[in-house]
């Protein structure tokens, strides 16, 4: 590596990040660029210098365990909730007011279209081009001498040897 | 520490195992040990309610400090200022005067020095640090391009290297 890496890998690299063949081609180049170094040395002391910090803040046994207190009060109003709903006396209320929603659902949803149908001279026009079209074929296809052959259901699958089903294996024409 | 909910009934006791590191980004943000203690708080209570909007694709733990965070956030918004310095430490008890003395000094410029970054990029350096996250989770956390984020720490750790000299530690 002859080009200095950018900045941010030294990041990565300096916080242990580095997958191992990008580290391995950092180191090799550490060892030759003295301005990489030096600025590996610096974001070093960063970091030294926020972990010097990070002992810093012990929290008070007393927040401990008030959050204890709070989260399991939490956990007892959730576990409470739920049982409580299925045996209220009222529950029909949840359930008629449900079949209200449905029932006024059903009134507000608009009933679906009706299909636009062309008008009969639209009808009669595309009729008339496809019996144009139909014609047209007609008289090509009388033009070509169709050789399809039915084939014989009563027919044995297997081929004799060399010669394929679908056609003569030395990749001749199939069609007659 | 167990970076995943997977079982409910546990849930209680991996939230108050985060809550240390939660507890010390948040003093460093806002820097009143009180408002600390109570984000802290409101961070995993309203993990704990709203574990349905944890998506497990994301690691457990981002997903905490990306809580915390936006607590944070929103503190210091309603302060209209930026973090105080931090209430620090009391001194050991059995650490020498001078020793101590020396020891909170230095923490009393690295925390000015982490009160004159931009908010972003403090955040950055204090996710890595309490809350032990690789700068991936980060930027997962913080729905940043990985980049972005190490350009970030770039930024910061270099003032932070630069504010200390080396045979000043």
């Amino acid at each position: 590596m002859t080009r200095c890496p950018e900045p941010t890998e030294w990041v990565l690299y300096a916080a242990g990040e580095m997958p191992a063949p990008r580290r391995d081609d950092l180191e090799g180049h550490l060892a030759r660029c003295d301005a990489c170094r030096r600025e590996l040395r610096r974001l070093r002391r960063g970091l030294e210098t926020l972990e010097a910090l990070e002992a810093a803040p012990p929290l008070r046994p007393e927040a401990l365990e008030t959050l204890r207190r709070r989260l399991a009060a939490e956990a007892r109003r959730r576990a409470e909730r739920r049982p409580r709903r299925r045996r209220h006396p009222l529950r029909w209320i949840g359930a008629a007011a449900a079949a209200a929603v449905v029932a006024l659902a059903v009134l507000l949803v608009p009933e679906p279209q009706q299909p636009v149908w062309p008008d009969q001279e639209q009808v009669d026009a595309e009729i008339a081009e496809i019996a144009a079209t139909l014609d047209l074929l007609e008289s090509d296809t009388a033009a070509v001498a169709w050789t399809f052959e039915p084939q014989d259901e009563s027919a044995p699958l297997e081929t004799p040897p060399g010669q394929s089903r679908y056609g003569p294996a030395d990749g001749g024409t199939r069609h007659g | 520490m167990t970076d995943s909910p997977d079982e409910p009934e546990n849930l209680q006791d991996l939230l108050l195992a985060y809550a240390p590191r939660v507890y010390g980004l948040l003093l460093r943000m806002v820097g009143r040990r009180e408002v600390a203690e109570d984000l802290m708080q409101e961070t995993l209570l309203r993990a704990f309610r709203g574990l349905d909007a944890y998506r497990p694709e994301g690691k457990f733990r981002a997903w905490i400090f990306h809580i915390a965070l936006n607590q944070a956030r929103d503190w210091i918004r309603r302060q209209q200022r930026r973090p105080l310095v931090s209430d620090g430490p009391p001194p050991a008890a059995d650490a020498p005067p001078e020793g101590a003395a020396i020891a909170r000094e230095r923490d009393r410029r690295i925390q000015q020095a982490l009160a004159r970054l931009s908010e972003p990029d403090r955040e950055v350096l204090l996710m890595r640090y309490y809350g032990d996250m690789t700068f991936k989770d980060i930027a997962r956390a913080r729905g940043e391009p990985l980049g972005t984020v190490l350009a970030r720490a770039h930024r910061a750790l270099k003032k932070l290297g630069g504010l200390i000299p080396e045979d000043d530690r």
